[in-house]
């Protein structure tokens, strides 16, 4: 397969991931919440995250440990790999069960939603996962990086 | 107010599945027999936690269910709920990160 177009599509899907969670996170801030809206929203950023689970680990498994990662270790900045690339392939994992829950709550009758009073920590939560998929974005950065500077 | 219920259990779900990420993830790091036993189950240790993960949160989603669907949950029990996957996740991400920094500088 492509491996630049591979990694592309798992960046694209990520990227997808990251901004339906942030369109989400703003759709929470409204005094009453859209749920069609809220709820587009969400499932683009959980499927955007699934893609991007199935497509890096796709690469990550094929690829990466045979092709990448020894010039890494071997290169000026083996931490890219050992600290970088160790966290961002670990903390993945977390994304789909969190935004799964954050989708399961939009699916709450609307009204129920508005009385339970949950949107506060709906916000944490989505906030949270816009983040993590930023700093693992952030991490991909570095590993990209050493992989093409650091030999 | 089952979907309400189902959302619950996920949430808890979620949080027992990061639970599960992290003590994978490191254990596999300090002993060689676990990730070996890990790399045995499906050929990559990583895909094996992928797998591990995915079970303990649909498993855990179901079981959590029943035990909800017995209980009428309150609001405050639902808001903290999110509240605390919030919280387990960004520590599990501190603690993996951190763990891997001190891995790597051999602390």
């Amino acid at each position: 397969m492509n491996k630049p177009l591979l990694i592309g599509l798992h960046l694209g899907a990520a990227i997808l991931g990251i901004d339906g969670f942030l369109w989400l996170l703003g759709e929470l801030f409204a005094e009453r919440v859209h749920v069609t809206r809220a709820r587009i929203a969400g499932l683009i950023g959980l499927f955007g995250f699934i893609g991007s689970w199935l497509l890096g680990g796709y690469y990550y498994l094929n690829y990466y440990g045979s092709l990448v990662k020894p010039g890494i270790v071997a290169g000026t900045a083996p931490w890219a790999h050992k600290i970088a690339m160790e966290a961002k392939e670990h903390i993945f994992l977390f994304l789909v069960p969190m935004a799964f829950v954050a989708v399961a709550f939009l699916f709450v009758d609307p009204i129920m939603f508005e009385s339970l009073r949950v949107k506060k920590g709906l916000r944490f939560l989505t906030a949270t996962i816009a983040i993590l998929g930023l700093v693992i974005g952030a991490m991909g950065y570095i590993i990209s990086a050493a992989a093409r500077w650091a030999v | 107010m089952n979907k309400i219920k189902f959302a619950l259990s996920a949430t808890y779900a979620s949080i027992l599945s990061i639970v599960v990420a992290v003590f994978l993830t490191i254990t596999a790091e300090l002993s060689t027999p676990f990730k070996d036993i890990l790399k045995s189950l499906s050929g990559h240790h990583w895909r094996t936690k992928s797998y591990l993960v995915l079970i303990t949160f649909i498993l855990g989603a179901f079981v959590f269910l029943i035990l909800t669907l017995r209980s009428n949950p309150s609001e405050k029990t639902i808001r903290l709920a999110t509240i605390a996957t919030t919280i387990v996740a960004l520590l599990g991400a501190i603690v993996i990160t951190g763990f891997y920094i001190l891995h790597f500088i051999n602390i």
